[in-house]
């Protein structure tokens, strides 16, 4: 039986520039956690294999105490091998210097996947396994790196033959333009490797929490990185026994978590039901980008900055776009909050006339901040 | 509008409470904290206030707090009835533990929330804010806008303009201050932002970027193109970077291809070399022993081939002798027949010159004088003749019976028998008939005679002549003179013929060489010639092949002395290509993609050169490379992409904020300027009525504006009459300031108003007035006018309801 632990797109080495800095220095440091604990996490359950499938770094230019702390991150893993294969962050166009000095020491533990040729574990770790990989030698490329693999799959003697690639996959990744070496499910499955480790989408694949029977697999990243990334941040556990029967349970891995939502708000009760919905996260490693929407009566409007101070306390981050949170303006609000012939009610009542909200919108602030005066 | 009743079952510290209003003054009188102000919130209350208001908001939380105090204040609940129109409306209201409303017009009742809002606005024309700005206002409140206005005028302001200020400032939202707020959001935003054109001010992107008073929108706009900017300079960084280290990965695979392929070559340099002199030693025995096998072959064979050539030149010579006298004897017979020839012609012309001759003296010898004469006589014979003729004379017989006649008709006799003959007769007639007549008749113009004498003379002689030519007539002499003159030409002509046969030949010359020739025989010239041309030429190449031969054989005789020799030196280099053949397979073989050791040289030293050229251009992309690699951004595109469509995002939203605030300053612009086109005149005219009232007609507002500057504002010189403004009469001003702006909002239609104890400071005259003023405005409308001072009560003389 091999146990393998899938992971890959770790980004290490993103900034973060758009966050706070107390912040960003966190979810920079998270990256590496997050790789620890699932060096760790492979340790313990006896994993052979950890696999990172592409953009273990977020560049080529990481600097080199980064590169050499990765380095000793996977060091620790207990089982036989870590495979590393160069995506298209960290792509390997045989110069830079990223991968030169990831191999500086050479190291029996971790094997890099840079060229496309056969890696014959049991030559060099004792497992009888064959690895095809697809490396990534550029950023970005219309055609895959599979090509070389199907006539040598078929010689092959090894007991397991596993393909591990970095790029887009149908139907799972946004690849319109099919530039970041695209595949196809059918031309994985032309190829007769016995599993594939995929990586490059940020999402995981399948997207069950447990799989049996599947040859397809992309890690997802096991640490969010981003408001396009909002899962919990995941990773594979895959374990193929003797009769190359595969089960899979997805990890959830991630320490952080991104929020981008969108709410609507009519009342009060809405209003409610949102604090309670986002009281309950756990708000203090998450991310939240809220998009309020929604008319409302000048108190609940008023009242946002509240929840806001609220969300901002406790969230590790907090942004909210209410750019089309309105207070309600019908010609009844300012009826009822204007004097009539009042230059509000002259000026609000033309703009509602006009029927520009954003202006009336505008404008009703601007009376309230002249009226707080 | 009129508030018929009011029943408060409890509200705030007030329970049991019930009480009807008239129409005109009423005047609720109580002493202090009787609940006075707690009955006219309940009426506001029950107007403004949903029952189900939020505890959480901030009016929810003091209407609760006021009007439900804990821990009795479960409940609240009020009713008014209100007439409208002619109807009575009955709006109920209850608040707390069991919150409804409804609204009863005889049949119909409401008592949805909304529905009971939107009916309760509907009956009230007006919102909360006016209804609290103006119908409910305290007399302090009113100071309060009045001294809005003061504070916001900076410059000086008519009374006309303080009634229109004070209508827009009745939200408590200073004009002034709205203006300075938009103004200053504009500069927040805006500064150095050219709307028009949707761009910075002057067009100064970032290559000139403004440093300082930037605008929010410009700000955001420098930040997202410098984000962009950022971007695409990474990207052309990133794109470098990929060209560049893929031109130098290719720059070292070739290196080392080229490097692998010299050090494969060159190992074999050696040998190649030593290869290369071995087979130019090689090709040059195999020259020598090519040569000397020809030699060794053909030495013996030349020599008797040039032996034969010399016999068969010697003959070829004698054969040549042969052919020259052959040809001198055909040339001598050809002459000889050409002399007989000759000499037959001479014979054959000798023979027909003595015909000729015989001919010529067959013939008469004449002359050509003699033909003259001849010629002569005939014309003058003819002449005569003719001279006869033109004395005709014609004439007939017409019977002349049996006998002969002989007519002599001029020259001519002739007999004539019978008559009946025409006859004509040239100058001369004759008749004799037999003897019996002789008539002679002469034509008289001729001389007959003479004519006949000469004709006769010259025809005698011309006789003569043609006796002597044997010829009858002069034609023939002619012709025969014609045929001796030829005869005597082709003489002539026959003997210059003769003389130039003749002409420097020896006759007896030719006649011998006839005779020595006859016994000699000889073939055609041509024949012979082309025969001894063929000869010739033969003997020419024949000549030609012996000094080739000798030529050829003189230098292989110098270098090889003989046959034999040569042969031995063929045997001893055959030897020796032996020995370097076996020594060569000693030897690498050249590889097979050269040709010859040459090209191996020339291709090592190619790649020698290409190794130099490549390593020179791997050096100057490493340092290119080493440059972009230096200069490649510690953040992703990605990442920057996502906070460039954050700034995008930044300055989309500032820049929409920013037309929104210009739209609203053009609206706020026109606003004000409605403000000066007369929209508030009514207001003006109803307050200056008001204003009369109080002053004892003593001014109006149109008079204050024309006469003086307002006072209340600042300003050197403007100022109101001291005693108009003065602590007391400034609650009357403001009264009637009031009632203006209600009979302004309400256009002549009956309206409530509220009234706190507001002649509380007055001194008595100035109480009367605003009394009267009071008084006044009930006469149209409803007055609710609260006081503790029973005295006041009874200046108003309302109906008083004691609480």
């Amino acid at each position: 039986m091999l146990k393998i632990l899938h992971t890959g797109d770790l980004h290490i080495g993103m900034k973060f520039n758009g966050y706070p800095e107390n912040l960003r220095a966190e979810l920079v440091e998270a990256r590496y956690k997050v790789l620890e604990n699932l060096v760790a996490r492979a340790s313990e359950e006896r994993c052979q294999l950890f696999v990172i499938s592409g953009d273990l770094f977020d560049k080529i230019t990481v600097p080199r105490n980064e590169i050499e702390k990765v380095k000793g991150i996977l060091e620790e893993f207990s089982g036989d091998c870590v495979l590393v294969i160069p995506g298209n962050h960290d792509f390997d166009n045989g110069m830079t210097d990223l991968w030169k000095i990831f191999q500086a020491d050479p190291s029996d533990k971790i094997l890099l996947l840079n060229e496309e040729r056969v890696f014959k574990l049991s030559q060099t770790h004792n497992i009888d396994v064959a690895i095809y990989p697809a490396p990534c030698s550029k950023k970005k490329s219309s055609e895959n790196a599979l090509g070389w693999m199907k006539d040598h799959v078929k010689r092959s003697r090894a007991k397991l033959q596993i393909g591990v690639a970095h790029g887009s996959l149908e139907g799972l990744s946004p690849d319109l333009h099919r530039e970041y070496f695209y595949m196809t499910v059918q031309e994985l499955e032309s190829i007769p490797v016995d599993l594939w480790l995929l990586g490059h989408t940020h999402i995981p694949y399948p997207s069950r929490a447990e799989v049996t029977g599947g040859r397809i697999f992309n890690a997802g990243t096991p640490e969010p990185d981003g408001m396009d990334c909002l899962h919990k941040g995941h990773a594979w556990l895959i374990e193929i026994d003797e009769r190359k029967k595969i089960r899979a349970k997805r990890l959830d891995t991630g320490l952080f978590r991104f929020l981008d939502c969108e709410e609507v708000i009519e009342d009060w009760n809405s209003l409610e039901a949102i604090k309670r919905k986002y009281l309950s996260q756990e708000a203090g490693k998450t991310l939240l980008r809220l998009r309020l929407k929604g008319r409302v009566d000048r108190e609940i409007f008023e009242s946002k900055e509240v929840l806001y101070q609220e969300f901002k306390n406790i969230f590790a981050y907090f942004a909210v776009d209410d750019s089309e949170l309105r207070t309600k303006i019908s010609p009844e609000v300012i009826n009822r909050e204007f004097t009539a012939g009042s230059l509000p009610y002259k000026l609000l009542s033309e703009l509602q006339e006009r029927n520009d909200e954003e202006a009336l919108q505008v404008a009703y602030e601007l009376i309230q901040e002249v009226k707080d005066l | 509008m009129m508030l018929r009743e009011i029943c408060c079952s409890r509200f705030g510290g007030i329970s049991d409470f019930n009480i009807e209003l008239k129409e005109g003054l009423n005047v609720i009188l109580g002493p202090n904290e009787a609940g006075k102000s707690t009955v006219v919130d309940s009426i506001f209350s029950v107007f403004f206030r949903s029952h189900k208001l939020k505890k959480n908001t901030t009016v929810g939380k003091e209407f609760y707090e006021k009007y439900l105090p804990y821990p009795d204040g479960d409940c609240a609940s009020v009713k008014v009835v209100l007439k409208v129109g002619g109807l009575e409306y009955e709006i109920n209201k209850e608040w707390g533990a069991s919150p409804s409303a409804y609204i009863r017009c005889k049949d119909r009742l409401i008592k949805d929330e909304r529905a009971v809002s939107a009916a309760i606005q509907e009956l009230l024309v007006y919102g909360e804010s006016t209804y609290r700005n103006i119908i409910f206002a305290r007399q302090s409140d009113i100071k309060g806008a009045l001294q809005r206005i003061k504070e916001d005028s900076e410059t000086t302001s008519t009374v006309d303009n303080v009634l229109k200020q004070a209508v827009m400032v009745l939200d408590g939202i200073s004009v002034e201050k709205f203006k300075k707020k938009i103004e200053e959001k504009l500069e927040i935003y805006g500064s150095k932002w050219d709307v028009e054109n949707n761009r910075p001010e002057k067009a100064r992107y970032l290559d000139d970027p403004w440093k300082k008073g930037k605008g929010l929108v410009l700000d955001s706009f420098y930040e997202k193109e410098r984000i962009k900017n950022e971007i695409e300079k990474a990207k052309k960084i990133e794109e470098n970077y990929v060209t560049v280290s893929e031109l130098l990965k290719e720059i070292k695979d070739k290196k080392i291809k080229i490097k692998k392929k010299l050090n494969d070559y060159g190992q074999m340099e050696g040998e190649i070399e030593k290869r290369a002199h071995l087979e130019y030693r090689k090709g040059i025995l195999e020259k020598k022993a090519e040569e000397l096998r020809e030699v060794s072959r053909h030495f013996a064979e030349k020599r008797i081939r040039l032996k034969n050539l010399k016999r068969e030149s010697i003959q070829l010579k004698e054969k040549l002798g042969r052919l020259n006298k052959e040809l001198g004897n055909a040339v001598k017979i050809k002459e000889a027949e050409e002399a007989e020839k000759m000499l037959a012609q001479i014979r054959r012309l000798e023979e027909d010159l003595k015909n000729k001759f015989r001919e010529r003296d067959g013939l008469a010898a004449i002359n050509d004088n003699e033909i003259d004469r001849m010629d002569n006589l005939y014309t003058k014979m003819t002449s005569a003749k003719a001279a006869l003729e033109a004395g005709k004379l014609i004439g007939s017989i017409n019977n002349a019976g049996e006998r002969r006649m002989v007519l002599t008709c001029g020259l001519e006799k002739k007999e004539i028998c019978g008559g009946g003959e025409e006859f004509t007769a040239d100058g001369y007639l004759r008749v004799e008939v037999e003897d019996l007549l002789e008539l002679e008749v002469k034509a008289g113009e001729i001389k007959y005679e003479e004519l006949v004498h000469k004709y006769k003379q010259a025809k005698e002689e011309l006789e003569k002549l043609l006796e002597k030519f044997g010829a009858s007539d002069p034609g023939e002499a002619k012709a025969k003179f014609s045929i001796y003159k030829k005869t005597v030409s082709e003489i002539e002509s026959m003997q210059e013929r003769l003389f130039l046969l003749k002409a420097g030949r020896n006759i007896e010359e030719l006649k011998s060489l006839v005779e020595e020739t006859r016994d000699l025989s000889a073939r055609s010239i041509e024949e012979i010639n082309k025969e001894n041309e063929e000869a010739k030429a033969l003997t020419a190449e024949v000549s030609q092949k012996i000094i080739a031969l000798e030529v050829q054989i003189n230098e292989w005789t110098d270098k090889y002395e003989s046959p034999e020799k040569a042969i031995d030196e063929l045997a001893d280099t055959l030897a020796s290509i032996k020995e370097v053949e076996k020594e060569l397979s000693k030897l690498v073989k050249l590889p097979p993609e050269f040709q010859t050791p040459e090209q191996f040289r020339e291709i090592l030293k190619q790649l020698k050169a290409e190794l130099e050229e490549v390593e020179s251009r791997e050096q100057r992309l490493k340092d290119q490379f080493y440059e972009i690699d230096k200069n490649l951004p510690d953040i992703s595109c990605e990442e920057l992409e996502s906070l460039q469509k954050e700034a995008e995002a930044r300055f989309q939203k500032r820049l929409s904020y920013l037309q929104n605030l210009i739209k609203i300053k053009k609206i706020f612009d026109s606003k004000m300027e409605e403000l000066d086109r007369g929209s508030f005149d009514p207001l003006v005219s109803t307050f200056s009525r008001y204003l009369s009232v109080l002053t004892l007609g003593k001014y109006t507002a149109g008079e204050i504006s024309e006469d003086f500057e307002v006072g209340i504002l600042k300003g050197d010189n403007t100022y109101l009459p001291e005693n108009l403004f003065s602590a007391g009469a400034y609650d009357c001003v403001l009264l009637a300031l009031r009632f203006a702006l209600l009979d302004y909002l309400f256009q002549g239609k009956s309206s409530i108003i509220i009234l706190d104890d507001c002649l509380v400071n007055l001194d008595p005259g100035r109480r009367e007035k605003a009394a009267e003023l009071l008084r006044k405005y009930a006469e149209t409308n409803q007055v609710i006018f609260t006081t503790c001072d029973p005295a006041t009560a009874d200046l108003l003389k309302g109906n008083i309801i004691s609480i």
